[in-house]
């Protein structure tokens, strides 16, 4: 039985301008639904490719310190993933397998988490602390405001852990970046190479779907404007540890979002998205921790691999 | 598959809140996934799983105080006695109850008859 209905489409959305939650068990406007589920999976997605990516490096991470951060990240973001397809799966009337089959099969919106995928250690540093601090960015200001109750609640029991995950990957970022001139060449060339699909990750410029989503009070501001002001924070901070970035003196402004869209039809390809998600999860786990076998120890410390 | 949803107690004298849900297919797997999802920090000394079909959702009716249910609220009258007559030096032994009969307009018992006017019984 529905607990609350709204006669019309501006009771509704006086409703949601007076700051009031939906719930689940409210009988919602469909266009809102479709909206909070959408925004709700996509986010899930996020969690989940970024637990694959961090899963990954369990193996090959220098060191057993780095390969337990890598370890505790992808459970927690593999519990986020968990409660957000929970909530997803209570708006669009499905399972949680399902949500799943969706991801694997390429249906929906690409998922910003490919871009999470990198290369070698030095692009792991880098993408840890900017993707972690630049997806806190748009939670935190989705938490401040979004009318779908289950969601805000989901978000902000996880602010704090994904807080410490910035933390702990600023730590990793500074001791590389200060470290021998070999991490430092390294780091500066992880974060020239990172900068724009950083950028992607907060997603297109879509006006039409951010005016969707801020009507309906699911985000409290555009893409953009959660995206200018992480660099207006990160730019001084990779400044500070002799850093530079390929944006400094070019604001982002239209030929930057074509660039973005561009990046994200490259990574978040869905041929290329498909496979990997594909690869990733039919993988039960690492040869590596299947057989819990000694890695051989090559990896150097900071920016090697 | 079934849903569960989760409760949990932080610690101390905190009460068991619900912190979201989970789906699995045996209580067993739905305990473990539940503390992978929400007791990776020991957020808790309590844990309960609650099949969701199994709870009860009473409507509107039994949550909300009904208009005749305000006494219940015992937040007083809304014209409260004023004192009219000047404090006695002494009790006068021929009047054993000298504060009711002092109050300005109506009695405890004129208010009791008011409420009970209003609507139902319990």
């Amino acid at each position: 039985m529905p607990r609350r209905r709204w006669t019309s489409p501006g009771h509704f959305a006086s409703f949601l301008d007076a700051g009031g939650l939906v719930e689940v068990d409210d009988e919602m406007p469909d266009p809102y639904r479709r909206a909070a589920f959408r925004l709700v999976v996509r986010h899930a997605n996020g969690e989940l490719l970024a637990a694959l990516a961090d899963r990954d490096w369990v193996a090959k991470a220098p060191g057993l310190r780095l390969k337990m951060v890598a370890l505790a990240r992808a459970q927690d973001e593999l519990g986020h993933a968990r409660s957000l397809y929970r909530v997803a799966a209570d708006l669009g009337g499905g399972t949680d397998g399902r949500l799943l089959d969706d991801l694997v099969a390429g249906r929906g919106r690409p998922a910003e988490g490919i871009l999470r995928r990198s290369g070698d250690w030095a692009e792991r540093v880098v993408v840890d602390h900017l993707a972690d601090s630049a997806a806190l960015a748009v939670q935190r200001s989705i938490a401040t405001r979004c009318s779908y109750g289950p969601y805000r609640r989901a978000l902000l029991a996880m602010l704090p852990e994904e807080e410490a995950h910035v933390a702990v990957g600023l730590t990793r970022l500074q001791r590389a970046a200060l470290g021998t001139p070999r991490q430092r060449l390294a780091i500066q060339a992880a974060v020239d190479r990172r900068w724009q699909p950083l950028l992607a990750s907060f997603g297109p410029d879509d006006a039409a779907e951010d005016d969707e989503l801020q009507r309906w009070r699911l985000i409290a501001e555009p893409n953009a404007a959660v995206r200018d002001r992480w660099v207006a924070q990160t730019v001084p901070l990779l400044d500070e540890l002799g850093l530079s970035t390929p944006e400094r003196d070019v604001a982002v402004g239209a030929e930057a979002d074509a660039e973005v869209a561009r990046l994200i039809d490259e990574a978040a390809g869905r041929r290329q998205r498909t496979a990997w998600v594909r690869r990733a999860m039919a993988r039960p786990a690492d040869p590596w921790v299947d057989q819990v076998a000694p890695v051989s120890a090559g990896a150097g410390a900071g920016g090697r691999r | 598959m079934t849903i569960y949803e989760v409760f949990l107690k932080r610690d101390g004298l905190a009460e068991f809140r619900h912190v979201g849900s989970i789906e699995a297919a045996t209580d067993e797997l739905a305990s473990v996934l539940a503390r992978e999802c929400y007791l990776r920090r020991s957020e808790g000394d309590r844990l309960w799983l609650v099949r969701r079909s199994d709870v009860i959702d009473p409507d509107d009716g039994v949550l909300f105080l009904p208009a005749t249910r305000a006494r219940r609220l015992l937040d007083g009258w809304d014209d409260p006695p004023v004192a009219t007559a000047p404090m006695p030096d002494r009790l006068d032994p021929d009047r054993p109850d000298p504060g009711r009969s002092d109050h300005a307009g109506r009695s405890d018992d004129a208010g009791d008859r008011d409420q009970a006017s209003v609507g139902a019984e319990d």
